[in-house]
C-alpha cells in the first residue's frame, strides 16, 4: 500500500501508474485516481498540477519538420552507401510515413535478397562468370606467343601472358569498383584511384588494390599473387559476402606472395622466389658489410626488399658480419649470411625466420 | 526489449533496411535532445550524421544491445561533449524552444497569454532556473519517457543515482514553482 497522503508533486510525477493515467487515461485507472482525489481532497490540486505538467512535457513538439527529417535521413543513407544506389527519393508527408516504412522494409528486403543472389553468381570459374555478367563485357584473349599489353579505360595497364584472357565491363568503373576477371597469367600496373578500388577475380580468389603493380597467375589448381609495389589484399571469393568473417583476408606487401588453392580455398602467404630490390641501400657501402652487427645487416635487407626478418636480437646480439655482398639475389644473400654466422632460416607466413644458437 | 535486440542484430549484419528504420525511428529524438546542448542546427545535424555513418562503418564490430534509444542518446551526448570541449563550453541550453523563456519577459507574458500557454511558460521558466544536469534528467524522464535504467545508461551513472537525482530535482522544481505561483498571485492581487 502506498502512502498517498504524504505524496508531494514530485512523488506523483515519479509514480509510474500516475504517469500512465495522466498521459493515457483508461476507465479503470480513471476510477482509481478520481477515488483517490475524493479520499484526499487536499491532494486534488497537486494531482491536477502534476497531470498538467506531465501532459505539457509529453506533448512537446519537435521543431524538426518532416521535410528536414527526410533530408537528413537521405543524407545519411547517401553517405553510407557503398555499392548500390537507393532507387527512391523520400518526399512523404507524416501521414505517409507508416506506409512508407512498410514499403521500405519490403523494398529493402527485396534489395538485400537480390543483392545476395547477384553476389552468388560471380562463381569461381572464369567462363561461368563472364557468361553470367549482367552488363556488356569486353574480352581480350592473347592468342599470340608473346606478352600482350592492354590499356584499361582507367589508365591501368595489363600485360597479359600467352593464352591468358581477361574480361571487364565496357563501362569500366561501376558501383565505385574497377573489376577485371582473369584466366591465365597477367601483370597489372594499376593506376592509383583510392575512391574506386581495383578488383581482380581469378579462380575463386579476389585481389583488391588501390594502385599498385602485381602479378596474378592462375592454373587449374592454384592462383598466385605476387606484389611488386604497393599494398594488395587477397580474399577467397566465397568469403566476400560475409564481411564479419574476414579473417581469411590477407594483406600483402611488396615481394610477398599469396598462393590460393582452388581445391580447399585456402590462402597461404609466402615470399617471391626472386625478390626485387624495392629501394637502394641507404649507406654508400651498400651490401658490403664490414664488421657490422647482425641487426644492422638484417635491417638493411628488410628495408631494401621489404620482407620482414624475424630473429632473436638478444640471442644474436654478439653476431657480427664481415662479408661483401653485391647484387646476388635475395635468397643467395640470405644463404651467405646465415652460413657465415652459423644460423639457419625458413620462410613462414611471408616472413623470414632466422634461428641461431648465438655467437661468441 | 526483444524488438530492439532483433533489430540491432539485423543492423549488425549489415541490413540496410533496418539501418534506415533505426534512423527514422530515432532521428527526431536525437535532434530534439541534441538541441538542448547544441543550438547550432547545422553543427547538430552534422553530429547526428556522423554518429550514424560511423555506426554503419563499424556495424560488424558493434556489440549487441536491446536498448537502441538510450544507446543512441548516449553516443550523441558523448559526441557533442567532445565537440564542445574544443570551445570549452558545455551548457544544457535551449535558445528558441518556446518552453524555455528569458527571465525578463516572464511576468508580462504570464498575464497576457491565454491559460495553457501561460502554464507552459511558467513551467519553462522554472525549468530554466534549474542546473543543466537537472534540466537534462527531467527532459530524459518526461519528454523522452526513458526508464531510470535507460537514463542511467545515457548519463553513465548508477540507477539509484538516477532515482536520487530525479527526486531531488523534482522537489526543487516544485518549490520553485510554488514560489513563482505565489509571486504571480501576489502580483495580480496588487494590480
Amino acid at each position: 500500500m502506498k502512502y498517498y497522503e504524504n505524496y508531494k508533486l514530485e512523488d506523483f510525477l515519479l509514480d509510474e501508474q500516475f504517469r500512465l493515467w495522466a498521459v493515457q487515461p483508461e476507465p479503470a485507472s480513471d476510477e482509481f485516481w478520481t477515488e483517490l482525489g475524493r479520499q484526499y481532497p487536499d491532494k486534488k490540486l497537486i494531482m491536477q498540477q502534476a497531470r498538467e505538467l506531465l501532459l505539457t512535457w509529453n506533448q512537446a513538439r519537435s521543431e524538426l519538420t518532416d521535410d528536414d527529417l527526410e533530408q537528413q535521413v537521405t543524407r545519411i543513407l547517401h553517405s553510407t552507401e557503398t555499392s548500390s544506389k537507393h532507387p527512391f527519393a523520400f518526399t512523404f508527408t507524416q501521414t505517409w510515413i507508416s506506409v512508407a516504412a512498410l514499403f521500405i522494409i519490403i523494398i529493402g528486403l527485396g534489395w538485400t535478397v537480390s543483392r545476395k543472389m547477384q553476389r552468388k553468381q560471380p562463381a569461381s570459374d572464369y567462363s561461368q562468370y563472364v557468361t553470367a555478367a549482367a552488363v556488356p563485357m569486353k574480352e581480350v584473349v592473347n592468342r599470340s606467343d608473346r606478352k600482350m599489353k592492354i590499356s584499361l579505360p582507367d589508365g591501368s595497364v595489363v600485360s597479359l601472358s600467352p593464352a591468358g584472357r581477361i574480361s571487364y565491363a565496357a563501362q569500366f568503373i561501376r558501383n565505385r569498383k574497377r573489376e577485371v576477371y582473369l584466366s591465365g597469367e597477367a601483370f597489372f600496373d594499376v593506376k592509383k584511384d583510392a575512391s574506386n578500388p581495383f578488383f581482380v577475380y581469378a579462380h575463386g580468389l579476389v585481389t583488391r588494390v588501390v594502385g599498385t603493380r602485381f602479378l596474378v597467375k592462375t592454373t587449374a589448381s592454384k592462383v598466385e599473387v605476387l606484389v611488386h609495389s604497393g599494398r594488395v589484399s587477397v580474399l577467397a571469393m566465397k568469403d566476400m559476402d560475409n564481411q564479419r568473417d574476414r579473417n581469411t583476408e590477407l594483406l600483402l606487401t611488396p615481394n610477398q606472395q599469396a598462393i590460393f588453392s582452388t581445391r580447399d580455398h585456402l590462402i597461404s602467404k609466402s615470399i617471391s622466389s626472386m625478390p626485387l630490390e624495392l629501394i637502394k641501400p641507404e649507406t654508400q657501402s651498400g651490401f658490403a658489410f664490414r664488421d657490422q652487427p647482425i641487426h644492422k645487416v638484417f635491417a638493411t635487407l628488410q628495408k631494401v626488399y621489404g620482407i620482414p626478418i624475424v630473429y632473436d636480437s638478444l640471442l644474436m646480439e654478439k653476431c657480427a658480419l664481415h662479408v661483401e655482398l653485391d647484387n646476388e639475389p635475395f635468397f643467395t644473400k640470405l644463404d651467405i649470411i646465415s652460413q657465415t654466422i652459423g644460423a639457419s632460416y625458413r620462410i613462414s607466413d611471408g616472413q623470414v625466420i632466422v634461428s641461431s644458437e648465438g655467437c661468441e | 526489449m526483444e524488438k530492439d535486440l532483433l533489430l540491432w542484430q539485423k543492423f549488425r549484419n549489415g541490413d540496410r533496411a533496418v539501418f534506415e528504420l533505426i534512423i527514422r525511428e530515432h532521428y527526431r529524438t536525437l535532434f530534439d535532445y541534441g538541441k538542448k546542448f547544441l543550438s547550432d542546427r547545422d553543427a547538430l545535424t552534422d553530429c547526428i550524421h556522423d554518429l550514424f555513418t560511423s555506426l554503419w562503418e563499424r556495424h560488424q564490430f558493434l556489440g549487441s544491445t536491446d536498448q537502441i534509444k538510450p544507446y543512441l542518446l548516449k553516443s550523441l551526448r558523448n559526441r557533442i561533449i567532445k565537440e564542445k570541449q574544443r570551445s570549452n563550453q558545455f551548457i544544457f541550453i535551449d535558445n528558441d524552444d518556446e518552453l524555455f523563456l528569458n527571465e525578463e519577459d516572464i511576468e508580462s507574458k504570464i498575464i497576457t497569454s491565454e491559460y495553457t500557454e501561460e502554464k507552459k511558460k511558467q513551467i519553462g521558466y522554472v525549468l530554466h532556473t534549474l542546473t543543466p544536469r537537472q534540466q537534462e534528467i527531467i527532459y530524459l524522464k518526461f519528454y523522452e519517457n526513458l526508464t531510470n535504467d535507460q537514463i542511467a545508461t545515457v548519463l553513465a551513472i548508477s540507477r539509484p543515482a538516477v532515482a536520487n537525482l530525479l527526486h531531488a530535482t523534482l522537489r526543487l522544481f516544485r518549490e520553485k514553482w510554488e514560489t513563482l505561483l505565489h509571486t504571480v498571485v501576489l502580483f495580480i492581487a496588487s494590480l
